[in-house]
């Protein structure tokens, strides 16, 4: 567990970093995030004291990182860092086993641990003995990550890691890292300038400011619920859209959903229907959703005033209100679904969706903040 | 070409000690300079001010003349290897120095950063990861200082430091090209053999993976051994040979040992050597050559420290150079004034003259003298507005010889010429000038024929050979005095300046030649 106490730093008498309490859990994936410039790597530096703080105090496990001994403490935290840190004149394997070396693990050993570490991130062995100008950027990251859980610590530190690397490779390297995060436990700091990154790797997020801490919480609740306007358009206006993982269901459904008991008959179901130019209804009572009537079904029967109970279809896919817009989209089968009911955990109706709401939601992502407010035409 | 192969093969044994010597010298200076120059650096690359005065101060050091740091330095750490090493030290100090820190503080901060990051000590930061990212650098660095200390070392000699020097200086006095290739010519191979074989170390020192990819060879780690083997072995080799020959000089180092000095021009070296020769073949006492000292300042200060017992000069030189006397051409006076004032003042032993002078001596072509009628040196100054003048700068600038005769006499020569050592009596010998300041002792007058001028104004102070030397000598061997007397009154100028000949111009080696006149004489057997 890490903990900011008042984490006060200053560069040149200006202050870089102010106010900063923050506390990482044992286990947790927490990506520090920000502008350039704002004091993100600064933060991340100061708990292996390459950068000393001003005031306030850092505490790991308890104990003030001021208090240790910078090289042994140094010892027992992960570190990568943007281009992967590797030391040129030094091959793959005495690069990770620089750090074993250290500890005085004996030569047998370490051997046995470098293909480990290969093995974990992915990296035949045969690359033991190439030298780091003969790896590609990805293989580089590899390394350093493979050096980083070498003395297995507890904590890991990441400045930027992946940010110069290709999309494609990026995007290999940010599933491998969440893989062994959560295999092997491990507490992650990492910093990073890209939110699509942060909201793909974090547990939570701390987003700073010209040296604050602007917000820091889950993904979800930094997309939905921007502290304020600068966290909004640091998130971005459509990030959230871009992410239909973190839409539920309750984000987008209408409430009031058009429903009808079931003694009603077929003619007033009918009427409803027409009044409201829907295809179907949803058939309730006090205790949840009985089923669903479809126009189809009532339009074929000539007996206006037999009762809808007969008619009522339990053919229908809900969901909960916090099920996620990806889910829905995934499992609905859009040739049959009308109207997807939205209940709550207690099987209470909270409201609806259709395929023109979930269209309409879709659409939003490609909103931009410059749309014409043109009514009419042909576009 | 043949007469420099027969000059080799007769001077073989000499070359391979001087080489050793040579060799001694630069690996010792060399790795003083690692030792010094390295940390240093390092020191250094944490202080930017700091790093600025360092550097500076290499640089400074770099740009004194050799020679003149070599003679700056010999008053306070007296003659020999000491101030030799000593100036190779400093001339090697700032690629040393300069390339260290370059590397150390040219590589990348981030990785720095990234070492302290993963928990190295500052230790071990330097060892795993500064020095052998900065080692293509430092190797520049040291190849570069190596190189440079084979060529610096030659100019050892002129503080009796020996080594291959010792040739070149040999065949510039005697104006012998081969004796200076000789000296020259072992001394550039030895510049690539050390050359070769620090570029063998840096081929290993150096990671393989700071070459571009294209170039890394991936090795087995037994032929990587091997390399390294090969190369410190060969390190260990350079170091070693120096190393084992101090050890083996402070071991044969006798107790009972007389150090003979000597300057750096033939005919002191010849009496140097007789000196020798008489000690060793009537005593049990080794003697200890300190040849070739550069100039008479410097050999007094080495006798004054204790470096050397002994050394010849002149009563002229002594008078004024050294005790600053005012000018006095009466012979006997200016012996008495420097054997007395050396006594009291100096505590320095002055033997009885030798019996040769090396005086200035005013010289004319046969030619010139016959259609001159040129005798003494008031014929010169009554013809001297038709006359052409070959002198030696010294003689040009000394107080009392050109300006001197101009003050006092109004001489007036049709022209003067700047000429150095032999080439005056080539000048001579083909008619570019009519008269030249020759030395009476001069092995070139037994060659060229000069009519010498006589010196009937009394106008050149005297310059009788004689031995000075220190004052403990005696009380610790006083069996050698009545044998070093042996040469009081003992040589002419004419033999002198034949025994000169013999050496400069037939190639003799001046120890033969010393050899063989106290044969003639009957001094030794």
């Amino acid at each position: 567990m890490i903990q900011f106490v008042n984490v006060y730093k200053s560069y040149k008498n200006k202050p870089v970093l102010q106010n900063i309490n923050l506390t990482v859990n044992s286990g947790e994936f927490m990506v520090l995030i920000g502008a350039s410039g704002c004091g993100k790597t600064t933060l991340l530096k100061m708990i292996n004291k390459l950068n000393p703080i001003d005031q306030g105090d850092i505490l790991l496990d308890g104990t003030s990182v001021t208090k240790m001994n910078d090289t042994e403490m140094r010892r027992k935290i992960g570190y990568v860092v943007q281009d992967g840190g590797l030391f040129p004149h030094l091959t793959v394997a005495e690069n990770i086993s620089i750090i074993l070396k250290s500890l005085g693990m004996p030569k047998k050993q370490q051997a046995i641990r470098i293909s480990e570490l290969l093995e974990m991130v992915d990296l035949d062995p045969s690359y033991r003995d190439l030298y780091p100008s003969q790896l590609s950027g990805g293989q580089q990251h590899r390394v350093g990550v493979a050096r980083a859980f070498a003395a297995d610590p507890a904590l890991i530190l990441m400045d930027e890691p992946f940010s110069a690397l290709d999309p494609v490779v990026r995007a290999e390297l940010q599933d491998n890292i969440v893989q062994l995060q959560k295999r092997y436990k491990k507490t992650i700091l990492f910093v990073t300038h890209d939110m699509d990154e942060a909201i793909l790797l974090a547990d939570r997020i701390c987003i700073i400011q010209s040296g604050h801490i602007a917000q820091c919480d889950t993904p979800e609740n930094i997309l939905k619920h921007p502290a304020n306007n600068d966290v909004g358009s640091f998130v971005g206006p459509n990030k959230l859209w871009s992410n239909p993982e973190f839409i539920e269901a309750r984000d987008i459904m209408k409430t009031d959903p058009y429903r009808i008991s079931k003694d009603r008959t077929v003619l007033q179901a009918l009427q409803v229907m027409n009044h409201y130019a829907v295809d179907s209804l949803l058939v309730t009572d006090k205790q949840g959703i009985d089923g669903i009537v479809w126009l189809s079904d009532l339009q074929n029967f000539q007996d206006y005033t037999s009762s809808l109970e007969d008619f009522i279809s339990t053919d229908y896919i809900s969901v909960y209100e916090d099920t996620s817009l990806k889910k829905i989209i995934n499992t609905i089968d859009y040739n049959v679904s009308g109207i997807i009911p939205v209940i709550s955990h207690e099987k209470q109706l909270v409201g609806y969706l259709t395929k023109s709401i979930l269209l309409s939601s879709l659409s939003k992502q490609y909103e931009t903040s410059d749309v014409s407010n043109t009514r009419s035409g042909i576009i | 070409m043949s007469t420099f192969f027969s000059m080799f093969l007769e001077r073989k044994e000499e070359l391979l000690n001087l080489f050793i010597e040579h060799l001694d010298m630069t690996t010792m200076a060399v790795f003083i300079s690692l030792v010094i120059g390295i940390p240093l650096a390092l020191l250094i690359t944490k202080n930017k001010p700091l790093a600025v005065i360092v550097i500076g101060i290499a640089n400074l050091l770099q740009s004194i003349p050799s020679i003149a740091l070599l003679a700056f330095m010999v008053p306070f750490v007296g003659i020999g290897q000491k101030p030799a090493i000593i100036m190779v030290v400093l001339y090697s100090l700032l690629p040393i120095i300069k390339n260290t820190y370059t590397g150390i503080t040219s590589i990348d901060p981030g990785k720095i950063e990234v070492a302290d990051g993963i928990g190295l000590s500052p230790m071990q930061r330097l060892f795993q990861i500064q020095l052998p990212m900065a080692a293509p650098f430092i190797m520049a660095g040291i190849r570069i200082s190596a190189v440079t200390a084979v060529g610096t070392v030659t100019i050892a000699a002129f503080a009796g430091a020996g080594g291959l020097g010792w040739f070149i200086n040999l065949g510039l006095n005697a104006n012998d090209p081969n004796l200076v290739l000789l000296g020259a010519i072992p001394a550039s191979l030895l510049a690539l053999l050390v050359d070769y074989i620090l570029a063998k170390l840096e081929e290993v020192v150096t990671p393989e993976g700071l070459k571009p990819p294209a170039q890394i060879i991936q090795q087995t780690p037994k032929k990587i051994l091997t390399k390294r083997l090969v190369a410190f072995g060969l390190c260990a080799l350079m170091l070693a040979i120096p190393v084992s020959s101090a050890i083996s000089a402070v071991v044969q180092r006798e107790e009972r040992t007389i150090v003979v000095g000597s300057e750096n021009f033939t005919e002191p070296i010849i009496l140097g050597y007789m000196y020798k020769d008489l000690i060793e073949s009537n005593t049990d006492i080794q003697v200890e050559e300190r040849f070739n000292l550069n100039g008479t300042p410097l050999a007094f200060a080495a006798l004054k420290r204790g470096d050397i017992d002994m050394f010849t000069d002149y009563t002229g030189v002594v008078s004024a150079v050294l005790l600053k006397l005012p000018l006095e051409t009466d012979t006997e006076k200016v012996y008495q004034d420097v054997k007395t004032i050396m006594d009291t003042k100096q505590s320095v032993l002055v033997s009885e003259p030798l019996g040769f002078s090396n005086e200035y001596v005013i010289s004319a072509s046969p030619k010139a003298a016959e259609t001159y009628h040129l005798k003494a040196l008031s014929d010169l100054i009554e013809q001297a507005p038709q006359l052409r003048f070959g002198c030696t700068t010294a003689f040009s600038q000394r107080e009392d010889c050109l300006p001197k005769m101009k003050s006092q006499f109004g001489i007036h020569f049709k022209s003067v010429l700047g000429l150095e050592g032999n080439i005056r009596y080539q000048a001579i010998d083909s008619d570019k000038v009519d008269v030249t300041d020759a030395y009476s002792t001069d092995a070139m007058t037994v060659k060229v024929k000069l009519v010498p001028l006589e010196d009937d104004l009394s106008f050149f102070p005297p310059y009788e050979a004689i031995n000075l030397l220190r004052k403990d000598l005696f009380s610790k061997y006083p069996e050698i005095k009545p044998i070093l007397e042996k040469l009081d009154h003992a040589i002419t100028t004419e033999e002198m300046a034949k025994m000169n000949y013999a050496v400069d111009v037939d190639g003799k080696k001046a120890s033969v030649v010393a050899h063989d006149f106290l044969v003639s004489k009957g001094l030794v057997d």
